[in-house]
């Protein structure tokens, strides 16, 4: 890989992959430490010639176990603070739980993050809070017709994503035992 | 006509018109893996959270910058590109640092350096009896007038059975912190990128300039140029290193192996395939390293090249 091309990936994937660290770590310092790090320690890897065209999915993957491994440590610094020692272990676990491998929600989390922030706002108002187009329509004085514009990107973006981390996907599917 | 993901969405979201509804159907038919993801992204939406989103947009180009003198050039490690007249420069700076170091100590005349020069763990007693057991490659000095001032200075790894004496605080300096203690047994792996701190018994602090925390039996830390890590739990064989004692528990044979070449004279160097990921199960206690490859090789598969210093794995 020339010095181009990783400044290229750099710039093209920075952005997305601190809004995905955030959701993790909820700190914007934090996830540009991370992310930085995990580019760092890509350009400084001998063998990243070797990662070829999955280079996303590796980045996606380091990015998230960073957070995690982050996250984790957080935690146990806070138990040890509270002196809540015995819950330690449980922590630990539910996170090296989630840990197994980058699933749907990580791209799911990283496609929503990367959406601006108006079709994430409808995005989530129709999901999560289960309105129609007519009640996110007038909560938000637009059109229904806006409303089903901004779905559509939402979804665009989504398919867009799902499509991007297929390979990584298709492999977890699998595995779930459909 | 709406596009299919206007209608992908109004299906989804229950929105969908009947001939929506038939188109989306359809698609479905067609797109099966697509839909199949489609519909458990869908659902898995229900878990997130409108506060786990950021608000703000990470600039690449200042990013890129800032890394940019951690990027080691494409394989030749990291270089110092310095001219003619530069190196002569050096070359003089060099000089006078190395005259102006020999004069300061031969006229201080007051620091003692400790190196381990061999490839196995070396015993230490120092001037206020604690005890050290300095790794392979490492180095500790401290000043003449010890049992006054119990200040080391650490490079590599070594364990500490530090003697109790509350009026003088027993510290260790590494690149990336300070250790401090008062009466304990304790690791320290000072490396080039951190320093790592595990507390067999006692209590001991580490700090830097970015922070500080408190270890007690049985945790540990990293410290680096940025950060003093969260306390954690101590790994198991922080100090196999010294006492010879594994204890491995689905370890890597890489990590297996560098651990046991931290303690026995012997190196162990594995030629296999390297995509071959083999894992390692059992505890080891002072055992004679033949006995453990053998182990090894009969857990793995794999043959031992037994030669006079080295012991190849394949």
């Amino acid at each position: 890989m020339t010095r181009d091309a990783y400044n290229q990936l750099f710039e093209e994937s920075y952005n997305s992959l601190c809004k995905y660290a955030y959701t993790i770590v909820k700190d914007y310092d934090d996830a540009e430490d991370i992310v930085q790090g995990v580019f760092i320690s890509f350009w400084n890897n001998e063998k990243k010639e070797e990662i070829g065209d999955k280079v996303k999915n590796y980045l996606l993957r380091s990015v998230k176990f960073k957070c995690i491994d982050l996250h984790r440590k957080k935690l146990l610094h806070r138990n040890f603070e509270q002196e809540v020692l015995h819950t330690q272990e449980k922590i630990v676990q539910i996170d090296f739980n989630e840990e197994k491998d980058t699933n749907i929600k990580d791209v799911l989390m990283l496609a929503i993050s990367e959406l601006p922030e108006k079709t994430r706002e409808v995005f989530m108002a129709c999901k999560l809070d289960g309105l129609s187009y007519n009640e996110i329509a007038s909560h938000y004085e637009i059109s229904p017709k806006t409303v089903e514009n901004q779905m559509g990107r939402a979804f665009r973006h989504l398919r867009e994503k799902l499509q991007h981390y297929k390979e990584l996907l298709i492999f977890i599917l699998f595995f779930l035992g459909e | 006509m709406k596009n299919i993901d206007e209608i992908l969405a109004n299906y989804f979201s229950g929105e969908a018109t009947p001939e929506e509804t038939l188109a989306a159907q359809e698609w479905k038919l067609l797109n099966e893996e697509e839909f199949e993801l489609l519909s458990k992204a869908w659902a898995v939406a229900d878990e997130v959270n409108v506060a786990d989103f950021p608000t703000k947009e990470f600039d690449a180009k200042a990013a890129l910058a800032k890394i940019e003198d951690q990027l080691v050039a494409p394989n030749q490690g990291r270089i110092l590109k310095i001219n003619f007249y530069k190196k002569v420069a050096a070359a003089c700076a060099i000089l006078l640092v190395g005259l102006a170091g020999f004069w300061f100590l031969n006229n201080r005349n007051s620091t003692e350096l400790v190196a381990n020069n061999t490839n196995a763990p070396k015993k230490i007693e120092l001037p206020d009896h604690s005890q050290v057991w300095l790794a392979a490659n490492a180095n500790l000095t401290y000043a003449t007038d010890f049992n006054e001032n119990r200040t080391l200075t650490l490079t590599g790894e070594a364990y500490f059975e530090v003697e109790r004496d509350e009026k003088h605080p027993f510290i260790v300096n590494t690149d990336f912190g300070k250790v401090e203690v008062l009466g304990t047994a304790f690791n320290v792996n000072a490396s080039d990128k951190s320093t790592t701190v595990s507390v067999e018994h006692g209590k001991v602090a580490v700090e830097n300039k970015s922070g500080k925390v408190l270890l007690t039996a049985g945790q540990s830390t990293v410290a680096t140029e940025k950060m003093v890590a969260p306390v954690a739990p101590a790994d198991p064989n922080f100090n196999a290193w010294k006492t010879g004692e594994f204890y491995f528990n689905e370890t890597p044979l890489n990590e297996v192996i560098r651990l046991l070449n931290a303690h026995y004279p012997k190196k162990i160097e594995y030629h296999g395939d390297p995509n071959n990921q083999h894992f390692i199960n059992g505890t080891f206690k002072n055992s004679k390293i033949e006995d453990i490859i053998d182990i090894i090789v009969l857990t793995c598969d794999l043959e031992a090249e037994n030669g006079d210093n080295v012991i190849r794995l394949k």
